[in-house]
């Protein structure tokens, strides 16, 4: 125990829904000043700011402009996506620990729904760079990246898509008790299979929920957060793998997480089965099934039954995703998982509190990139 | 609706313009390393390996089905018509570790599977100058 450890002291998000009517900046303005006043922090203390973006966020410098921190000393802008939602904590962390920064905010911004929205076009058009091989076959979206993984990892390990449907099932049971989830109806298996084909092996169901809005966190050191007003949240560390393009991946049936998932276990001495929760990064249903299963919450292909034998829920081994992920909570890049991971620890998620609450991970990513921390309950 | 759109055309850099010629001239190929031959895609300007210079090969266009999807909706114009549609990632023959995505051609969606054999056929590109692989199943 160190006085420089850190630690989440703050959260905040605006309302998450498919039409936010609202810019990128304003979004991300509420989240922060929002995780701010969580905190009870004031704004002095904030010097440092990380945030991820595609090219379809507002940047750093213009948050803390508007915020009004009269002393920015560390603008992070990392362009990328969801496999860097982890890292971009740890950045943070790191900041916090080696003094560099007192608090440092990270947020994640962006109006997914009704802004730019991933696979619309409304001309011609010519691609460079990674997909200049594929889109001139009709292939350049994520889902379809990742929809080939998902074929791979079946013909490997035997997974179906009732295995899919068991993670949409379970994830949407535990966005019911989620008031700001946008997708809070249960779904059954018939109406999982029943669902409109989108890049088979993916159904609609099997999507994350694009959405608008945005989530911050506020981060700093063990010592500051004793004035604070919440029960700090201990980040213990993080690990990260990254490659390049998804098609660039030599073994489809072990995800980054097979990298990254080893030497976090093996650094913080925990194993699967002293996490009391995962919020798991939920891009689509395989991404859960790949990464817990990479983590070793089961065997690989065993996760169809992990989730059918009730060990994902409450009264089972580890809840996965109790605010219903990205694919019945919101598409919040993941950022929206480390807010439920705090509420949790701090024992404030009301009817779906997890009880007792302690330690928990929190992934990043799917395919070639990603990666994951633990946090604790200081 | 709008007017009938051309599928994405390729947007060569220097290091992929080799590659996109040779497409041109009806020679698929992929980029080898003059020192360490390995096999590489996409094009580099050098080797990853051992930071050798690249030429390319022609390769026999005979590869195995690594894995594929069913596109029922279009995540890029000019498809529309062609719903559902198949996308694979190939795994040439000289070079199994490598991923080269293409259309499946002149197979029912059904009859497509990990692992079958496919010989890749390089064809016009609707919309502009290029040519691009597509791969039809073959008997092992
Ligand atoms: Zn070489």
């Amino acid at each position: 125990m160190a006085a420089n450890d850190p630690m989440v002291v703050g959260i905040g998000r605006s309302p998450y829904s498919r039409n936010s009517g609202r810019t990128t900046a304003s979004l991300a303005v509420e989240a922060c000043r929002s995780a701010i006043a969580d905190a009870g922090m004031d704004l002095s203390e904030v010097d440092g700011i990380v945030e991820f973006n595609v090219g379809d966020s507002v940047g750093s410098l213009n948050v803390a402009y508007a915020l009004g921190l009269p002393g920015l000393r560390m603008p992070v802008d990392i362009q990328n996506g969801g496999n860097v939602v982890t890292l971009a904590v740890a950045l943070a962390c790191m900041a916090v620990q080696s003094g560099k920064c007192k608090s440092v905010l990270v947020y994640r911004s962006l109006n997914s729904r009704s802004g730019q929205r991933i696979g619309t076009y409304t001309g011609n058009l010519n691609i460079g760079g990674d997909d200049q091989y594929g889109a001139p076959h009709g292939y350049m979206a994520p889902g379809q990246w990742f929809a080939m993984y998902c074929r791979r990892y079946m013909h490997e390990f035997g997974t179906t898509y009732e295995d899919l449907g068991r993670i949409a099932i379970t994830t949407r049971a535990h966005a019911g008790k989620n008031e700001a989830a946008i997708m809070r109806e249960p779904i059954t298996m018939e109406q999982y299979l029943a669902s409109r084909w989108i890049y088979d092996p993916f159904r609609l169901f099997d999507c994350a929920l694009e959405a608008d809005g945005a989530c911050a966190i506020l981060v700093t050191s063990r010592a500051r957060a004793r004035n604070l007003q919440q029960v700090p949240v201990q980040m213990l560390d993080e690990e990260t793998f990254m490659g390049r393009h998804p098609d660039s991946w030599e073994d489809m049936g072990h995800l980054f997480s097979a990298r990254a998932a080893p030497p976090l276990w093996e650094r913080t001495g925990l194993k699967p089965a002293d996490m009391d929760f995962a919020c798991i990064y939920d891009c689509f249903t395989f991404t859960t099934i790949g990464v817990i299963e990479d983590y070793g919450f089961c065997e690989k292909g065993g996760a169809g039954e992990y989730y059918a034998s009730g060990k994902a829920t409450y009264g089972g081994d580890c809840v996965i995703n109790p605010h219903g992920g990205l694919l019945s909570e919101a598409y919040i890049h993941g950022m929206n998982h480390h807010f439920e991971a705090v509420l949790q620890l701090r024992h404030q998620a009301g009817e779906r509190q997890v009880k007792d609450a302690k330690v928990a991970l929190v992934t990043a990513g799917t395919g070639p990139f990603g990666g994951g921390l633990i946090y604790a309950r200081a | 609706m709008t007017a009938k759109l051309n599928p994405p055309q390729p947007e060569p850099s220097l290091d992929s313009l080799p590659y996109w010629e040779s497409l041109k001239a009806g020679v698929f190929a992929l980029q080898r390393c003059t020192a360490c031959r390995e096999w590489q895609f996409p094009p580099l300007d050098t080797c990853r390996h051992c930071a050798g210079s690249l030429s390319l090969q022609t390769v026999s266009g005979r590869g195995t089905i690594y894995t594929f999807i069913i596109n029922h909706r279009p995540s890029a114009p000019g498809f529309d018509e062609l719903l559902p549609y198949p996308v694979a990632l190939v795994a040439p023959e000289e070079a199994p570790h490598l991923h080269i995505p293409g259309r499946i051609v002149g197979a029912a969606n059904e009859d497509i599977a990990i692992g079958r054999s496919v010989m890749a056929e390089v064809v016009d590109h609707p919309g502009g100058e290029w040519k691009v692989p597509v791969f039809r199943i073959i008997a092992t």
